[in-house]
């Protein structure tokens, strides 16, 4: 498999990084960017088109490093690797959690290189849509290789809705969802920042908010997370490599004031993370607040059939999940 | 036994240093002169005719030499004579999604790929027959018109022995039960390569990665109609097969044949997702089977209806027709056997051999129905396999001659080691044990090309220099072949390994072997070094006499066993052209050390260096040159497909596995396998080692995860990558504990038989029968993925009562 040429860039500071952007968005050139490329650049060799520049974001300083503020928020760069994530001090004093789910990620190889921001970043997937240009041969071109049709959810299915129902798979989102992470985008026009839980969006096309010229430069857990914490189970059928056929995090804090607040977050089976928080009702069960949870946050997600498993069975697996890591956190509060 | 030099010592395979550092050439690292690189076009439909082809904007495009189309060959392939069924390009219909359509030879790679873009095909599609169940219907649309059929029946075996209908009237139990199997990719490292150079006067040379160079020379000599002796196959280094390179391949056709219309070198390498279209993996299966079993007799009677899907083309499928049932004729006797099975065609990728050919899907069945068999008769699983494994020296109902049976001593062993009576039926839920056993032969006792040659034949060359080449057709797929044949040579010669030099896989250099599949390298061409070096030997120590001035040895018939068992009722004979299988050579002489020296007699204990007598010999004389073959003896019934199966050695196997069960997500982990393998001798522990982890863990594949998936309309392959097509990781590989201790065969060299195959198959029944030990339900489909074994779970709940462990019954 080889890519179509393309043109490469690196620049060394996010200014000439932004102001080249918005050249070549003013010129009508296309362009990518790059953090590791490990999701980028198997896509690019099964496109038989040029993707335009490739922007690679590896020199820019300003979205590197971990940097905790004790007792306000640990901000990580948006270029740090999983690799270093997963193994770094701070994080796994302050929340393990992240840098357990990071060291699941992939394979060692990969999360040398992979980052953080563009684990947030990574494209929704579909078994029609990540294969090869010979594979999609057998196919009409769909929604998001810019056809009229959509082969997972056929036209009879769907009506007239045209969204893209690949899935969200990163597995860091829901972990970092729970915590209440904000991420810092910056552009010529300055830096804005959003809550994370208002980033994705349910279509496997757009995705996200992240606009035209537009970096994300760091991501910013608030200190301190909730009281008993989060944990993350990854359901796959392989110990590596594998993207999760669905992703579980769930947290357990106490509500100002006084009560318990459940907390659980969704990768891999819809087009967005799906988020969820319950708090303990004044006179209710702890028991009916899982089953709320559960309920709620179940309705939430369309799972279909894009990998290993069939989509009842990942269905049927969220509940169980779900209930598993909130009584592990419950033994531990 | 025996103390031997290099014979039984963990020897590293020859290669290996080369392959760490990256040394190694394999076919795509070949660099030939101004090699055309080669792009095939390959179909996006499954069924359709072909109306037009037009490549005039291809042959305009920058840097094109030639295209190609079906028009361009006149005569179909295969591996088997009975099925040469297979165009190198498709010429009026397309059978499956990938099936190579026109091809391109450009000066570089990416103006082939882009010239192949601009071939025009005007496909008329038609709905593909991808059910092999619908296959068997009548249709006025058959995948191959020329049979002359109705449908797309490939291939049918019926054979009965015995008297089934009586065999389970005296079992104490009967079950039954269907059986599913997905289709099996071979997941070798190497994707495909070949590579032609062209010389002056039209003569080939193909570099390409196969297990059968000699086939591949007999299929381009007729798929190019040029003679036989102006085409050279070298096979350089291969990145594994495991059956999948061990059919002639149409990119190996089209590579040669635009090298002879051009003149110039040409180069083309698969990627994987070719490789999942090219396919020749574990054919798709449904197994009706049904078993008798009585404690005193054992198997009263199986009986076993079986529908394979063969995809698009015949490959080995004949033999893997016939290997769906006569491979259940062992570990255990079944008197009465009755056994039917249909090979259909459908629009998919071929399949074809993978390892454990066409006995891995059929063991599945029967292990798992002796298991509830003996549930039901209130039998422990070990003891009644131990109790009915084949004796030495017997024959089956279908004419398999039993000679070395090596397993029982060895399941007994992996019985305590693994404390199964402490732990069978005793374990928690969640937690279980269970047993299975298999046997495979030891290569093919027939040609597949019929003919009277010998199936083996190596060559023996000592030069000035005294280092000593071994010239054999034998193809090391890294499998560790090659460090075989060095391994007996040095043996028998006494000279150290480093002084052996391996020239093999070249049909230019070498004698012929037919090849690696069927587990027979190491039986027949390993026979055959061990022939001609033994021979050399002769030579060597003559001259050792002539040194010493003492009478040669004199070489009569040796002694060696004599029975119907023994070499088809053949003695060995140093007369003879031929020495037998593994003939003793004892002539007096001990070989060690570079040094020959008189065992008894006057001159007892005096050395002749190894490079005296080299010189001594060569005087007068010049290089020393020497040939050993094998030939299988002659065996077996007189019935339709008698043939099938037939072996001059059979391995066994018993693995003990446990596993571990979620019963909230149905995951099943397999914590450790403990078993035995009966080799015969192992002539070298590390490979024997290698074989068995590396069956354990594709066997494990094939039972928790591995399945190609085919769009159910299209049949385009869906997982085509090894992101997608899950084949285990090294965290789900289980602790391993497999004795194979020696137990020598008479036949083999120095007692040696196959590992390379055989073990895969039993660890997947083992693996089933510790989940129904361990939650109590029978998982009778492959693979056992977390959410069948939770909807056997849920739906076992529903209707087994559990005993006090939580368990179910049968
Ligand atoms: C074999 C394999 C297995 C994988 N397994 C997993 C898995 O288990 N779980 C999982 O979550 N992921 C997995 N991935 C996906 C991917 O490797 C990771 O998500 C990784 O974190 C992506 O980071 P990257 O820096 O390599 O992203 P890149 O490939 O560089 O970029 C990914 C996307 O984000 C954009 N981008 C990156 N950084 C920025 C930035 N700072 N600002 C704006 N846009 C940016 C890029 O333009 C691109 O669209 C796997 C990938 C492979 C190849
Ligand atoms: S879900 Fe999206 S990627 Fe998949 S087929 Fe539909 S449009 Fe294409």
């Amino acid at each position: 498999m080889r890519m179509p040429p393309f043109r490469f860039e690196r620049p060394a500071e996010l200014r000439q990084a932004l102001d080249l952007l918005r050249e070549l968005d003013g010129a009508g050139n296309g362009y990518v960017l790059s953090a590791g490329g490990t999701d980028l650049v198997p896509m690019m060799k099964s496109q038989p088109v040029s993707v335009g520049s490739l922007i690679s974001l590896t020199k820019l300083k300003a979205l590197g490093g971990i940097r905790l503020d004790p007792g306000k928020s640990l901000s990580l760069g948006a270029l740090v690797t999983l690799g270093d994530l997963s193994s770094d001090a701070a994080v796994r004093e302050t929340f393990p959690c992240i840098a357990e789910t990071a060291g699941k990620i992939a394979t060692p190889q990969i999360r040398n290189r992979a980052t953080v921001g563009g684990n947030l970043l990574v494209d929704n997937r579909c078994i029609y849509f990540n294969q090869s240009e010979q594979n999609r041969l057998a196919h009409t071109p769909c929604f998001k290789a810019g056809g009229e049709t959509c082969h997972l959810v056929p036209k009879t299915a769907r009506g007239d809705d045209p969204l893209c129902r690949a899935r969200f798979v990163s597995d860091l989102a829901p972990v970092l969802l729970l915590l209440h992470a904000t991420i810092r985008i910056a552009s010529t026009a300055g830096e804005r920042s959003l809550p994370l839980r208002d980033f994705h969006l349910p279509d496997g096309i757009s995705r996200n908010r992240l606009g035209r010229g537009e970096i994300l430069t760091r991501i910013d857990v608030p200190l301190p997370g909730p009281s008993a914490g989060v944990l993350y189970e990854k359901l796959r059928i392989r110990n590596a490599i594998d993207f999760p056929s669905l992703g579980v995090a769930v947290s357990l804090g106490r509500i100002p004031g006084g009560g318990t607040r459940f907390g659980a977050a969704l990768t891999g089976v819809h087009t967005r993370p799906v988020v969820m928080q319950v708090d303990e009702a004044a006179r209710g069960s702890r028991e009916e607040s899982v089953d709320s949870l559960i309920a709620g946050i179940s309705r939430a997600v369309t799972p279909f059939r894009q990998g290993f498993f069939p989509p009842d069975y990942l269905r049927k697996m969220i509940p169980v999940l779900i209930r598993r890591n909130m009584e592990k956190l419950l033994r531990k509060a | 036994m025996k103390e031997y030099q290099v014979i039984g010592k963990p020897v590293p395979l020859i290669a290996s240093r080369e392959k760490a550092t990256g040394k190694a050439k394999y076919t795509d690292d070949i660099r030939l002169n101004g090699a055309l690189h080669i792009k095939i076009l390959r179909s996006p439909h499954a069924c359709a005719d072909i109306r037009a082809i037009d490549a005039s904007g291809a042959l305009k495009a920058a840097g094109v030499r030639a295209v190609i189309t079906g028009r361009d060959f006149n005569h179909t392939f295969g591996v088997l004579p009975i099925s040469k069924d297979e165009p190198a390009l498709a010429r009026d219909t397309v059978r499956y999604v990938g099936e190579p359509v026109a091809a391109v030879a450009a000066d570089t790679e990416a103006q082939a790929g882009e010239a192949a873009r601009r071939i025009r095909v005007e496909y008329e599609a038609h709905d593909p027959c991808l059910d092999p169940r619908a296959a068997l219907l009548d249709t006025d649309r058959p995948i191959h018109p020329e049979l002359g059929r109705g449908n797309n029946l490939h291939k049918s075996a019926r054979q009965e022995f015995g008297d089934p209908a009586r065999g389970f009237g005296e079992a104490a139990a009967v079950v039954e039960g269907t059986f599913d199997f997905q289709p099996l990719t071979h997941g070798f490292t190497e994707p495909h390569a070949t590579q032609v150079e062209i010389d002056a006067q039209g003569s080939i040379t193909v570099y390409s990665s196969t297990q059968v160079p000699h086939y591949l020379h007999r299929a381009l000599a007729e798929v190019l109609e040029i003679p036989m002796h102006r085409i050279r196959v070298i096979k350089p280094h291969l990145g594994g097969g495991f059956g999948g390179k061990s059919d002639p391949f149409p990119h190996e056709m089209i590579a040669a044949k635009l090298a002879l219309i051009t003149g110039r070198n040409t180069r083309l390498s698969l990627t994987r997702e070719e490789v999942f279209s090219s396919n020749h993996g574990r054919h798709p299966t449904t197994i009706d089977m049904k078993l008798g079993l009585h404690p005193e007799k054992g198997i009263t009677a199986l009986s076993t209806d079986v529908l394979i899907d063969g995809g698009s083309y015949g490959s080995f499928g004949v033999v893997t027709t016939y290997y769906n049932g006569v491979l259940l004729h062992g570990p255990y006797p079944a008197p009465n056997f009755s056994f039917a099975c249909d090979r259909v065609y459908t629009n998919k990728p071929m399949c074809g051999a993978m390892r454990g050919h066409g006995g891995v899907n059929p063991r599945f069945a029967s292990e798992v129905l002796f298991d509830m068999a003996c549930a039901k008769a209130g039998l422990d699983p070990c003891e009644a396999r131990l109790k009915f494994i084949h004796e030495p020296d017997t024959v089956t109902a279908n004419g398999f001659r039993i000679t070395s049976v090596g397993l029982k001593e060895g399941l007994r062993k992996a019985m305590e080691r693994s404390a199964w009576k402490e732990k069978f039926g005793k374990l928690p839920y969640g937690k279980g044990i269970g047993v299975a056993c298999g046997f495979f032969i030891s290569g093919s006792a027939l040609p597949i090309h019929w003919n009277k040659m010998p199936q083996s034949t190596v060559r023996l060359t000592i030069d000035f220099d005294g280092g000593v080449t071994v010239y054999s057709g034998a193809s090391d797929i890294g499998q560790g072949s090659d460090t075989m044949l060095a391994q007996n040579v040095a043996e028998v010669l006494g000279v150290p390994m480093s002084m052996i030099r391996v020239i093999a896989a070249d049909t230019g250099l070498c004698p012929i072997d037919l090849g690696s599949y069927s587990s027979r390298v190491t039986f027949m061409a390993g026979n055959a070094a061990r022939n001609a070096a033994i021979r050399m030997r002769r030579i060597l120590v003559s001259a050792a006499c002539k040194l010493l001035e003492i009478g040669e040895p004199r070489y009569g018939k040796p002694g060696g066993p004599d029975s119907f068992f023994r070499q088809g009722g053949r003695k060995p004979d140093f007369d003879d052209p031929y020495l037998g299988p593994n003939p003793d050579y004892s002539d007096g002489f001990e070989a060690r050390e570079l040094t020959f020296r008189p065992s008894a007699g006057p001159r007892e204990g005096a050395g002749v260096p190894y490079l005296d007598a080299v010189r001594k010999a060569m005087d007068g004389h010049g290089a020393l040159q020497t040939q050993g073959i094998y030939v299988s003896p002659k065996m077996g019934g007189d019935f339709k497909g008698a043939g099938a199966g037939l072996s001059p050695g059979y391995s066994f196997t018993a693995f003990i596995s446990e596993v571990t069960v979620d019963p909230g997500t149905g995951f099943v982990r397999v914590d450790k396998v403990t078993g035995a393998h009966d080799c015969g001798f192992p002539l070298n522990p590390l490979s024997v080692e290698g074989q068995l982890d590396g069956s354990i863990h594709m066997g494990l594949g094939q039972a928790l995860m591995e399945a190609i998936r085919y769009d159910p309309k299209l049949g385009v392959v869906q997982n085509a990558s090894f992101l997608e097509y899950k084949m285990l990781s090294p965290f789900e590989q289980p602790e391993i504990d497999v004795g194979y201790d020696a137990n020598v065969d008479n036949e083999g060299p120095f007692g040696a038989k196959e590992v390379g195959e055989g073990a895969l198959a039993p660890v997947i029944p083992s693996v089933a029968n510790a989940i129904h030990d361990a939650v109590g339900v029978r998982l009778r489909s492959l693979p056992m993925t977390p959410d069948r074994v939770l909807a056997a779970i849920e739906a076992g709940a529903a209707v087994t009562p559990r005993n006090e462990n939580g368990k179910g019954g049968m």
